[in-house]
């Protein structure tokens, strides 16, 4: 099957092809003022002249809001899971390749980190730096590599075993070369599988930084820091605070997990999760 | 089998050495110190280098390191100066009330997704699937604060039939004494749960309906029926107790966020208010009692699941 | 009295359970619980349940750490301070003579001398109150002074020359030098709380004792049942107590004040946040409690409840805190002009009524009680101060200096004008707040980082210009870290040069001249002196002074209000109208 013939990922492609767009090309249409307050028209109901989804608790007009705040959502999100990925695989790999001690050591670290609650680690981290936009994407780019590694040294522990490395061994090849040429190579389906899923989990673990009081300062914005905002809003009636994030973030990543069930189906790679 | 436990065992122990390590080196990189967290901006000198020395802040990395390692081995975890109160005490107080709701959720979750996977994976690629697929990749896309939210929203306010908050009550029997309360959080934490696992069995079964003996048996006649619950069953559910251990951490995040948004007094607040104040002492308590909970799951995990079924021993012992 | 950190929950939170009120409110409030209103009115009540922080720190000799306002009520609920004050004008010194145990000093010796009179009064156990249990207390306190949370560098007990029991009534102290009386009686007398001597000191002297009374206070589970805790002097005796749970005060029968309490019970009702506690509130099951500020629109139905909302306007002034020592940043802060422009382009009374609800006040000098600002919000003026002190002003980019002769002192050609301010995470009118300031400066060109911590204070240490942690600009302590006063709102813990709480290293030796003269000179000029000049030279930026709580109560609960701008609570006030 491939992948444009499954339609749920033909759904999610187009998706997310629709939010980023609104998101990054909408601003050159829709121009607003994300910069400056306006106490003066604060929680302005939508459809308000000028505001068609209102305005939130400083002024700033909300659906402008709702683009500023995907963009950034879709930059952490895009990312922290390419840099989990990356360094995911590569530990990962020269783990598995290595083997031995150097593996038994790597994946303890990796077992001790995985042992630690994701949210708890991002809180005590999110205390030490100062949130921004680069330092939510290390922060948590650096610890959600955990999954990747344990994928790759997975497949990496099954390549090694396989003829071929074997035999270019037996020819002379270094390791390193071996991983290079072949691991990397064979493992490279369930790489881009993982980091499809990993991008939406990052998108998912802002929201829950910015939920903690974790995000990023104003004038700034993030989806996730906007439905949490939202959440103390709407109690006087501001629904238009609240729904609108909720469901950006729903959609994204939803967008995301379809694009990875259908790239798993073409790959035909068999992942752990879920 | 000994020596396969007592790899595990060291394994584990190894790796809540690690945890100990990670947790003291991040504790230890933020800027501004203990001291002035919890004396104020008031505090003097004298009194921030007194407090700094009544914690063994002032000694060095190491030495402060190895001596939180002996108390723990007698099983000392410190005091709160924050809480006035030991480390051991607050816990207490705290962690059972985040065991009923993930173990509550868990059952719950377990309970629900099984048979929904049962049921993706027999009716495969076919409607029942897809409608499981896109329900459970929802719940799973929803922040879980957000899903809580719209869960008191329907059910403590559209259709009020439950209380919006988990029980107040400061001991476990009073927690116990009012169920409604525990209904929400309990069925929030469970739901994201529930798309995990569903679509892990729906994985398990699929692999195992296609694995040989299945085959075989559909080959000797016995009904589809038959052979999906007799064989698949068995040995599809068996990696579903892996996950359970493997799921742990989430599962607290989950039970992080869940007792904020209902007001829940256990490990996962405590963890959270302590961070904002930097309370190093139950910092490091609710971080190693949690990941040894963890460690302590997938070692359980892991030996059911090498107790029932003897393939995984072995792959254990080879590799 | 000091500051308050104190987070009461997280707005973040607020919203969740806040959301939930308010719709159950359109709903009519139909969700299910036990809902009470019960308590009131049916019988005669003779209890009171009051939303309140367990207190976790009983000896009243407070400690570093645990000097948190609930603290200081519990302690004072159950150990008469020696003095109390009220700030309506009516007394001399501010003196509550009602209250207080003792007469007020008489002044002699040229202004060195105190002699005080105790009032009779009896311990719980019958003994009388006498000048020995004061000088246990100053002993104590003399011996431990490092761990009294209340020394300070040259107040009690330094500044004391000799204290001299007269008579089992009567005391005085002599002091090194001569003190304003208001100030001496308000900052000073105010730390005395007379203790149980014969009791306590088991006459091991007074380190010993001190440690041992240390010892028992960090074991809070003992509290109700310890009996170094079970002779008190206050009007209320500890029934019950559960560590970070319900405290249970009951009336004293045998009290000697002349404020007898009329409630035979007090249950203080801790609760993990603002939402928690609102819901419970709303659903009438605590007589007393506050109104979290995110949930001000549900005064009306509250007020339907039978709840009266009362605002509680504390003794306190709310500022930004400036890093003189910056190496960045000091040059430009001790420009005074620029000082006086980034002033103007906070409007206080706009942030007042739209962030707050109104529920703040412009803050426009050292003095709680100042009323017109210097420097009223005026974006123009400001503009034109820059622009002849040789700025190019780019509006919505970087205004740097052009003309360093016009800047001043240590500020190069090209200097931009950008800082970062750290401000405290949770809080969400503290955000919004600094999103409308940033956004007012962005329009000068001056470029305003907002850095959000969980604890500001602990990043922004006093600090010298070589150190490396004094990096920061700008500190603000978050929307419950206003400066609360003493009785005498002098301010050389503040902004006197090297003041212990002086974070940013203010200097000014005009300034330093009139904080000394409100300390030692015996003329009530001295405070509006001083109070003019520093309103106008802006040690710190000013900003809105939030309420201490919005309390809410029970309409049938007389003796609440007025609430004590100095944050006490007297519960033997309290009664149910009949």
């Amino acid at each position: 099957m491939t992948f444009f013939e499954n339609r749920l990922a033909v759904v999610g492609v187009a998706l997310f092809l629709l939010l980023a767009g609104v998101c990054f090309l909408g601003p050159l249409f829709y121009q607003t003022d994300q910069v400056h307050t306006d106490l003066a028209s604060v929680y302005l109901a939508p459809g308000t002249a000028g505001h068609p989804l209102g305005t939130d608790g400083v002024g700033y007009d909300q659906l402008g809001r709702l683009m500023l705040g995907g963009q950034t959502s879709i930059i952490v999100g895009l990312a922290a899971g390419v840099l989990a990925t990356i360094v995911g695989t590569v530990w990962g790999a020269v783990a598995g390749f290595a083997g031995g001690w150097a593996d038994v050591a790597m994946m303890r670290v990796v077992d001790a980190m995985m042992s630690i609650p994701s949210l708890f680690l991002f809180m005590l981290m999110a205390t030490i730096v100062t949130p921004s936009v680069p330092m939510l994407i290390l922060i948590i780019g650096a610890f959600a590599w955990l999954g990747p590694a344990r994928l790759v040294r997975g497949e990496a522990l099954t390549l090694r075993s396989r003829e071929y490395v074997q035999a270019m061994r037996s020819m002379g090849g270094t390791s390193g070369r071996a991983v290079r040429k072949h691991i990397i190579p064979n493992a490279i389906g369930t790489v881009i599988v993982n980091a499809t899923f990993q991008v939406a989990d990052a998108i998912l673990y802002v929201a829950y930084l910015s939920f903690l009081g974790l995000g990023v300062p104003p004038p700034a914005a993030n989806w996730g820091g906007m439905l949490s905002d939202g959440l103390a809003d709407t109690f006087s009636g501001h629904w238009w605070l609240l729904y609108p994030p909720g469901i950006a973030i729903i959609l994204i990543v939803l967008a995301f997990n379809f694009i990875g069930d259908g790239l798993r189906d073409v790959f035909e790679v068999r992942l752990r999760r879920r | 089998m000994l020596r396969y436990l007592l790899t595990r065992l060291g394994q584990a122990l190894v790796i809540v050495l690690l945890v100990t390590m990670i947790t003291f080196v991040i504790l230890h990189l933020l800027p501004g110190g203990a001291a002035r967290a919890t004396l104020g901006k008031e505090a003097t000198l004298a009194q921030l280098a007194a407090f700094d020395h009544e914690m063994g802040y002032d000694k060095p990395w190491a030495q402060q390191y190895a001596m939180y390692l002996w108390r723990l081995v007698q099983g000392d975890l410190g005091y709160s100066f924050q809480l006035n109160q030991s480390v051991t005490e607050a816990i207490g107080q705290r962690l059972p009330k985040t065991m009923v709701l993930s173990l509550l959720s868990t059952v719950l979750a377990v309970v629900v997704a099984v048979p929904l996977g049962v049921i993706q994976a027999v009716r495969r690629n076919r409607w029942p699937d897809y409608a499981i697929t896109g329900l459970s990749l929802l719940a799973y896309a929803t922040p879980i604060f957000f899903m809580g939210l719209m869960m008191i929203i329907l059910f403590a306010q559209v259709w009020p039939v439950l209380p919006p908050e988990a029980p107040q009550g400061f001991t476990l029997a009073e927690v116990l004494a009012d169920p409604a309360g525990l209904v929400l959080p309990t069925v929030t934490l469970a739901i994201v749960t529930i798309a995990v696992y569903s679509r892990y069995v729906r994985s398990s079964m699929v692999d195992n309906l296609n694995e040989n003996y299945v085959r075989t048996a559909r080959g000797k006649g016995l009904r589809e029926g038959r052979v999906v619950i007799l064989h698949t069953l068995r040995n599809g559910l068996f990696p579903v107790i892996t996950l359970l251990g493997m799921y742990l951490p989430a599962l607290f995040s989950g039970a992080l966020v869940v007792e904020s948004l209902f007001n829940y007094p256990g490990m996962g607040q405590l963890f959270w208010q302590a961070a904002l104040k930097r309370d190093f002492p139950i910092l490091f308590g609710v971080t190693l009692i949690v990941s040894m909970a963890t460690v302590l799951g997938a070692l359980v995990a892991d030996l059911l699941y090498a107790t029932v079924d003897p393939r995984v021993r072995l792959r254990a012992a080879r590799s | 009295m000091g500051t308050r950190f104190h987070r009461r929950g997280s707005y973040v939170l607020a919203g969740a359970a806040a959301l939930v009120l308010g719709l159950s409110a359109c709903s009519g409030g139909g969700s299910g619980g036990p809902t009470a209103g019960a308590g009131a009115g049916q019988k005669a009540k003779d209890s009171v349940t009051v939303a309140f922080r367990t207190p976790n720190w009983i000896l009243p000799i407070s400690a570093p750490g645990f000097t948190q306002g609930e603290n200081a009520i519990f302690g004072a609920a159950q150990y008469r301070h020696l003095y109390e004050y009220k700030l309506d004008g009516t007394a001399k010194d501010n003196i509550d003579p009602g209250r207080s145990m003792a007469e007020p000093p008489q002044v002699s010796d040229g202004g060195k001398t105190l002699t005080i009179t105790l009032k009779d009064n009896a311990w719980s156990d019958g003994k009388p109150v006498t000048t020995k249990d004061v000088k246990f207390w100053w002993d104590l306190v003399t011996a431990n002074k490092d761990k009294w949370a209340s020394y300070r560098e040259g107040g009690f007990p330094d500044n004391i020359d000799a204290f001299t029991v007269k008579d089992d009534k009567t005391f005085s102290l002599t002091t090194k030098k001569v003190y304003n009386a208001a100030w001496f009686v308000g900052n000073q007398l105010n730390r005395i709380v007379p203790l149980p001597q014969h009791v306590w000191d088991s006459g091991d002297g007074p380190v010993k004792v001190f440690d041992k009374l240390t010892a028992a206070a960090k074991d809070p589970k003992t509290y109700a049942t310890n009996p170094l805790w079970q002779v008190n002097s206050g009007p209320w005796k500890l029934e019950s107590y559960v560590p970070n749970g319900e405290v249970v005060l009951s009336a004293r029968e045998n009290y000697s004040g002349t404020d007898q309490p009329k409630l035979k019970k007090v249950v203080l009702r801790p609760f993990t946040g603002d939402d928690a506690e609102f819901n419970v509130l709303r659903a009438g099951q605590i007589d007393y409690g506050y109104l979290p500020p995110a949930n001000l629109s549900q005064q009306k139905y509250l007020e339907s409840k039978d709840y009266t909302i009362s605002p509680w306007y504390g003794w306190s002034i709310t500022y930004l805190q400036l890093n003189y020592n910056s190496p960045k940043s000091g040059p430009l802060f001790k420009q005074p002009y620029l000082r006086q422009a980034l002033q103007m382009l906070i409007d206080q009374p706009t942030i007042s009524k739209v962030i707050w609800s109104g529920m703040a006040a412009p803050t426009c000098g050292p003095v709680p009680s100042t009323k017109t600002c210097a420097y009223s919000f005026d974006p123009a003026r400001a503009k034109e101060l820059l622009e002849t002190h040789g700025w190019k002003i780019a509006p919505d980019g970087q205004t740097t200096c052009e003309n360093p002769a016009q800047c001043g002192e240590g500020i190069a050609a090209g200097t931009p004008l950008a800082f970062t301010v750290t401000s405290q995470t949770g809080f969400s009118a503290t955000t919004k707040m600094f999103a409308e300031i940033k956004s007012q400066m962005a329009k000068l060109g001056i470029d305003l980082t907002i850095k959000e911590v969980p604890d500001s204070v602990a990043v922004t240490p006093m600090c010298k210009t070589s150190e490396a942690k004094c990096a920061w600009d700008m500190s603000f302590f978050g929307s419950q870290g206003s400066w609360y006063y003493s009785a005498f709102a002098s301010g050389e813990r503040l902004f006197a040069t090297g003041a212990p709480v002086n974070l940013g290293s203010y200097s000014s030796p005009e300034a330093d001249k009139l904080i000394e003269a409100t300390q030692f000179a015996d003329d009530a000029a001295t405070l509006n002196a001083y109070n003019d000049f520093l309103a106008k030279d802006l040690p710190v930026l000013w900003m809105p002074n939030p309420v201490f709580q919005i309390s809410a109560y029970k309409s049938g609960l007389q003796g609440v209000d007025p609430q004590d701008p100095m944050n006490g609570m007297f519960f033997q006030d309290w009664s149910w109208k009949s």
